[in-house]
Parts: C-alpha cells; structure tokens; sequence
C-alpha cells in the first residue's frame, strides 16, 4: 500500500543534498551506494534514481525487482534529513537525460559541501551514472537528529 | 591490498559524518547518519547510540551492518563491514562518548535531548575503499 509521498521541501534536498542509497541481499548483508542524480516522477512517489559504476559492487546483485530499497537525502547546511523506501519496480540502461541530471546533481552536491567546509575534492566525485533504479515510496520517515528521527512523515506507516 | 582500520585513521576525526546501513531480519535496509565513528582497538569501532530506533531494533534482529566512512583530507570513501559484537553502557568507550555529547549538548542547549543511551562496539570484518568513487588526477 502506497501512503507516503514527496513534498517541494523533499525534492530541493534531493537535488543538491547528501543522497545515499541501500540495498540488502538475499544474505542479510546490507549495502550502501552514493546517489548522483533523482528524478522525481509526477506522482512524487516514483524515483528514478542514478547510481554510479564504482557503488555497484555488492549493491548489482542486491537490484532487483521486488526488492526493498531505501533512500536517504540530507541538506548538510540544516542538518535536516528524511529518509524514502520502498519496493524495485524497474532497472534501467541510464540515458543522456540521466547523465545530464547526474552532472547537474554533482555540481549542486559539491557547492553544498563547500558551504559547510567540506573541500574542494567533491568535485571530484565520479558522477556518471550506470544504471537506474525506479522504485515507489511505501514509507517516508523524519532523519533530522533529535527526538524526532525516525518519525513517519505525510502518513507513513 | 587487504586494509585495516589505522590505513583510514583519519576517518575517525569526526570531521565528515559517517552513515550507516542496517537490514531488519525480512530484508528492508535502514539508513542512519553517524556523527562520529569511534575507533576502538585495531579491529573495533564504536557508534554512540541516541536516535537509533529502527537502526536499534534491526541490530537486535540482524547484528551486520556496513559504515560509509569519508576520509575528509581526499574525500576518499570506505566501507566498513561490520558485526555488532557489544552494548556498553560504562567504560572507558561510554565514558568517552558521553564526555564529548554532553558537551556538544551543552554548546547547543540541547541537555536532556542529545543524549546518549550506549555506545554500540562493533566487530569490523573487513574495510574496503570504493575505488572509482573520485575521478583520479
């Protein structure tokens, strides 16, 4: 059951904020992958989201359809932080729309950590994408840290 | 290259928060931002639990987890792979870590919020870098 989904304030953190996905395999072994790039369908429960070739080992062969996935985006200035899952509806070959957003995501990324002192390295980071993972959020939850983390947020369960 | 935790001491300066991932016992991943890793010996790390509700309840039911740790001078990234091997709730760990909460709760008003309940030690299995993370030269 769908009950959760993406507010304005959400989207602005995705576009330039900290963004890590998570998978589990069959094993129980989580895994943690950096996120270039989200898109936000119309719905604002379906995320298309852009993982790059270095976050793909173990995580590919966590990628499947059915399979739980977890997204959290952070805005390092403010702290604040909320945190999407969700079941895998596709797995995609990225296109030249998702390489593009993924190079604009990076940009955005390494001005926010500059702002809050983080060194020019950022800008290093490997950005293209190689796969696209779409998945439907079930739940959303509050990751500020405070009392308030881990509170379900626009009906979540 | 096998590495070990002193390849990557200055993870543990606290600089870039860390994050950690949990699994809960049917699969469902849990991410959790760490404000600081606490190295313990060569083959432990220590996290300070406060927040921790769901990161809490998928360690009592599956003890794996993996800490994305960032070496702040490259921005080089780590995984660490990791086993909950105790809670502590005294010691010189606990003692260590409610010395520099309390006063990080007191700088920013927050007493009797920032609050630490224990510090989680881990058994760290292996450490790995994400190579390719960073566009090289």
């Amino acid at each position: 059951m769908v009950v959760a989904e993406l507010t304005e304030l959400h989207e602005q953190i995705i576009r330039g904020g900290v963004v890590f996905g998570a998978t589990v395999n069959d094993r129980g072994h989580p895994d943690i992958t950096r996120v270039f790039g989200v898109k936000v369908h119309d719905d604002r429960r379906t995320l298309r989201v852009l993982i790059g070739e270095a976050w793909l080992h173990p995580a590919a062969e966590n990628l499947r359809v059915g399979a739980w996935f977890a997204l959290s985006f952070t805005f390092p200035p403010s702290y604040q932080s909320f945190q999407a899952k969700g079941r895998i509806l596709r797995i995609e070959d990225v296109t030249d729309e998702d390489r593009a957003a993924a190079l604009v995501h990076r940009d955005e990324f390494a001005r926010v950590c500059m702002t809050v002192g983080i060194n020019e390295t950022a800008l290093r980071y490997a950005h293209r994408p190689a796969v696209a993972v779409l998945f439907e959020i079930e739940n959303l939850y509050c990751q500020t840290p405070g009392p308030g983390a881990g509170d379900p947020v626009g009906g979540a369960r | 290259m096998t590495m070990t935790l002193a390849d990557i001491m200055e993870c543990f300066d606290g600089w870039i928060p860390a994050t950690m991932v949990t699994a809960s016992a049917d699969g469902v991943p849990n991410i959790n931002n760490v404000s600081k890793v606490d190295y313990v010996d060569p083959t432990h790390v220590a996290l300070s639990r406060q927040f921790f509700r769901k990161s809490a309840k998928n360690l009592d039911e599956n003890p794996r987890a993996i800490i994305l740790s960032t070496a702040p001078s490259t921005n080089r990234n780590f995984k660490l792979h990791v086993r909950l091997e105790r809670t502590e709730t005294s010691g010189p760990v606990f003692d260590q870590m409610k010395i520099r909460i309390d006063a990080i709760a007191s700088l920013t008003g927050m007493e009797g919020v920032f609050k630490l309940e224990a510090a989680y030690v881990f058994l760290v299995e292996s450490v790995e870098e994400v190579v390719g993370a960073l566009v090289t030269g």
